[in-house]
């Protein structure tokens, strides 16, 4: 038997009190109303001893203080409102979904007032409570007092994260052995699969606890905005569209941008889920929101925030003289502007040149001046080389260049290098980018001066968008988390990293990734649910047999009393 | 001490005396040595109504030969009349502190009862004495007679002080040390000893008199209208009883009330005397009334 308004040791404690009362007034001595009578013969004949409460005397009524204090503990027992014990010999998991589909309305807090009560009609040597959000966290372990869960909950909110309740089972459940029976109770809307199910074995039994009150139970789908993406747009170089599909079936989903609130230029329905696109927006790399109308946009479900590509025409200056090769592949970048160095973001010279002072800058150098053919030169010395050079093999597409032929052409070994210097450049020498120049000829030659202004530009690549809890689309992106949110881990060997959270990260060359809200998948659903249990009418039947009980106690009291048989 | 009453009218008034007219006190038989009066006799001597015969012995009353039996037979044989005495009423009513500490005081109601039992002794000639108990024995009107006494019996029971312990088994016995001519001693008291009936018994051991008992009772004795945690206190005494009064303590407290009563019903039908519960709460005469068959006493 548990107590649902009182803890074990409160419970205890306060019989203690009540027996301590007790004790104490049956040890009073009775204030008595003095009456003067003619004789006191035939009531002494008449007493029964009722000098036992007379304070020092010795304890005389231990019956009378027995039914007195049964009376009073059934009271006590009464209030603290037992239900029955649920002992069945097996254990027990409560699996609490703290993901961001519970953030809606109220059904975080009905799932958790669900799961106090369930939790304290559990025995607790075979219970254990675990929230599962973007990690798996124990709440309660076998043996501890329900007390601390209530305290424990009250750190726990819904994370901006996708159900990973069918990940928690596929560990939980090993963890859980052969024997006793594990029951894993789920408190939320998480969908587990058929196939997760049957990877459980016979010796797990899966069921969902629908709050009561609630409507859960109904496999409504929370509209929700699942993934949030940002592409070119076709009327415009520097134009960009914006996707966003939803779960739910609202259709009121607006682009915020400033004060501007926008409409979406297509909606289309597909598959459950709907698809709005808001085109032409200036790829200026500003944050816009996208979000529902009116009620319902929470942040996490309801609201995405997106940072549009940086679309506008890398401005860049150069010096006169510039190699034939390498000025060809600049005038042919539709996306270079050729500006003064006074509003030029990079600017390309020779190196020892003060052409556009302290801007980054693609820089000149010859074979017999630099060991290197390519050097890269940034302003702290604190960066990793080795991460840096890395990194820019990817950044700068240097990968693609055919390092053997240019070997091959210059009799000199192609390297890349690196440098600390007063500010950012790329360095390469100038005998490669004549027009007769081996890496001139090279096919990747204009991808790699363009990616090196873009480089030197310090502009961030476009953002990806990705719902948290599915691998990034390029396994080679590691990325640092960035703010108390992203606590993502790097997986710098190369596999697939899984944002477990929505949030804000940054690479290390600035670049970076908000994933969106996560998706719900509610209808492939294949646990069984049952309505939880309201406490309070599983708790009425105990406490109004204790009630029933305590008011025969007082009735015998009453008759005993009446009859004399006690004081 | 206070006196029973202040004014022996209180007691006493005319309506009163009316009716204690028709009552009579009728002894079977007083001993002799008493005054003449209308009580038979154990002594036959010189009354009106003719008793027995005897032989004729010098001295005898020649008045009293009856000579048509010696006509017939030739013996002298003297008439013997039965000799007419009073009988001695020795009136001892309580007045402890228990017969005065209630209203109306049972007390009261006692002396109106013994003086009413005086009265009527009074009126047939018999005398009357005035024995006050409650820890001891007291003279308040020695044995004395005359119709036109029964002012000076309420006077002098209006006088009696009030107050103490009753210790019947030392007041009986004080009284039978006194070694008055056999009579009818009426002892009218709630008979609450702390020593219980016991103590009347051993007094009356004392005691060569017929005895007349009074019970003074008022309802509430047997059926006490008491609740609650109370610290009882004698009123004589001043001993206390803590009891909290149940149900089952009310029951058990009439049966020792119902015991009581019944042992002085047997201490009386032991003793061939009569008993007359009084109600304090009700008017004298009528309940005494009831005591005496067709208007006649007899003791």
């Amino acid at each position: 038997m548990n107590l649902t308004s009182l803890s074990g040791a409160g419970f205890w404690l306060g019989a203690l009190a009540l027996a301590g009362a007790l004790f104490a007034l049956q040890r009073l001595r009775v204030r008595h109303r003095e009456v003067t009578v003619v004789t006191t013969l035939f009531w002494r004949d008449a007493l029964e001893e009722t000098r036992a409460r007379t304070l020092m005397e010795r304890f005389r009524h231990p019956l009378a203080y027995l039914l007195a204090l049964l009376v009073a503990l059934l009271g006590w027992l009464s209030f603290g409102a037992p239900i029955a014990d649920r002992d069945d010999g097996s254990d027990h998991l409560f699996v609490l979904d703290v993901s961001a589909p519970m953030a809606v309305g109220e059904r975080f807090e009905e799932a958790t007032r669900a799961l106090i009560d369930e939790v304290r009609r559990t025995d607790r040597a075979h219970r254990h409570v675990v929230a599962c959000g973007s990690r798996l966290e124990t709440l309660l372990a076998p043996g501890e007092d329900e007390l601390l869960l209530e305290e424990r909950l009250a750190a726990v909110e819904p994370e901006a994260c996708a159900p990973g309740v069918e990940r928690a089972l596929l560990v939980l459940a090993r963890r859980a052995g052969e024997d006793p029976l594990l029951v894993v109770h789920l408190l939320g809307d998480a969908p587990v699969r058929t196939e997760v199910l049957a990877l459980l074995g016979d010796r797990t039994r899966v069921e969902r606890i629908l709050p009561a009150g609630s409507d859960a139970g109904s496999q409504r789908v929370a509209p929700a905005i699942v993934d949030v993406a940002c592409g070119p747009s076709a009327s415009g170089l520097d134009r960009v569209d914006v996707w966003a599909r939803t779960v739910g079936g609202r259709t009121d989903l607006v682009l915020v941008d400033g004060a501007d609130r926008r409409t979406p230029t297509t909606v289309a329905t597909a598959d459950g889920r709907t698809l709005f696109t808001f085109e032409d927006l200036a790829g200026d790399g500003r944050a816009v929101t996208v979000e529902f109308e009116g009620p319902g946009a929470e942040p996490l479900r309801g609201r995405a925030e997106v940072v549009l590509p940086d679309r506008r025409a890398l401005r860049v200056a150069t010096v006169a003289d510039l190699p034939t090769g390498l000025e060809m592949a600049l005038r042919s970048n539709a996306g270079v502007e050729f500006v003064e160095p006074s509003r030029a973001e990079v600017v390309v010279r020779y190196v020892g040149d003060d052409f556009g002072g302290g801007l980054p800058a693609l820089e000149l150098s010859t074979a017999d001046g630099d060991d290197e053919a390519f050097v890269l030169v940034h302003e702290s010395d604190a960066a990793d080389p080795r991460s840096l050079l890395f990194e820019a093999l990817g950044d700068l597409g240097l990968e693609w260049i055919d390092g053997d032929e240019l070997a091959t052409a210059t009799g000199r070994a192609i390297e890349l290098g690196e440098r600390v210097g007063p500010v950012r450049a790329f360095r390469l020498w100038a005998e490669l980018c004549g027009s007769g120049g081996a890496f001139a000829r090279d096919a990747a030659f204009p991808l790699v001066v363009a990616r090196a202004l873009e480089w030197l530009s310090g502009r961030a690549d476009p953002h990806w968008i990705v719902r948290a809890g599915d691998p990034l689309p390029d396994a080679r992106a590691a990325f640092e988390p960035n703010g108390a949110e992203s606590t993502a881990a790097l997986d710098p060997v190369g596999g697939q990293l899984v944002p477990p959270r929505a949030g804000l990260y940054r690479s290390g060359d600035g670049a970076v990734l908000i994933a969106a809200g996560p998706a719900a998948r509610p209808f492939d659903d294949a646990v069984t649910s049952r309505d939880a249990a309201a406490p309070p009418s599983s708790a009425f039947d105990l406490a109004n047999l204790l009630l029933l009980l305590l008011a025969g106690l007082f009735v015998v009291e009453w008759n005993l009393v009446r009859r004399g048989r006690m004081p | 001490m206070p006196t029973a009453v202040t004014d022996p009218a209180e007691l006493l008034d005319a309506d009163f005396l009316d009716a204690l007219t028709r009552l009579r006190i009728v002894a079977r038989r007083v001993p002799r040595g008493g005054r003449f009066a209308d009580q038979s006799s154990q002594a036959l001597g010189s009354g009106l109504e003719f008793k027995d015969y005897r032989p004729y012995t010098p001295g005898d009353d020649l008045r009293a030969i009856d000579w048509n039996i010696y006509r017939r037979m030739g013996r002298v044989f003297v008439r013997l009349f039965e000799e007419l005495e009073d009988l001695p009423v020795y009136l001892l009513p309580d007045v402890s502190a228990s017969a005065f500490v209630e209203t109306p005081p049972r007390g009261r109601a006692g002396l109106r009862a013994a003086l009413a039992l005086g009265a009527v002794a009074l009126g047939q000639h018999d005398s009357v004495g005035v024995f006050p108990f409650s820890d001891d024995l007291r003279i308040a009107l020695p044995p004395s007679a005359g119709k036109g006494r029964v002012w000076t019996l309420a006077n002098a029971m209006a006088r009696i002080e009030v107050g103490g312990a009753t210790d019947i088994e030392r007041s009986l016995k004080r009284f039978g040390a006194m070694r008055l001519r056999r009579g009818l001693a009426v002892i009218v008291s709630d008979y609450f000893d702390p020593r219980g009936i016991e103590a009347l018994r051993a007094g009356l051991r004392h005691v060569r008199h017929q005895v007349l008992f009074v019970q003074l009772t008022r309802p509430s004795d047997s059926r006490p209208d008491l609740e609650g945690d109370l610290r009882l206190v004698d009123c004589e005494s001043g001993s206390v009883c803590d009891v909290s009064v149940t149900g089952d303590v009310v029951r058990r407290y009439r049966e020792a009330y119902a015991r009581f009563e019944g042992e002085l019903m047997d201490v009386a039908r032991k003793r061939g005397a009569g008993l007359l519960r009084l109600d304090v709460e009700e008017p004298v005469v009528p309940q005494l009334a009831k005591l005496f068959e067709s208007g006649t006493l007899r003791v």
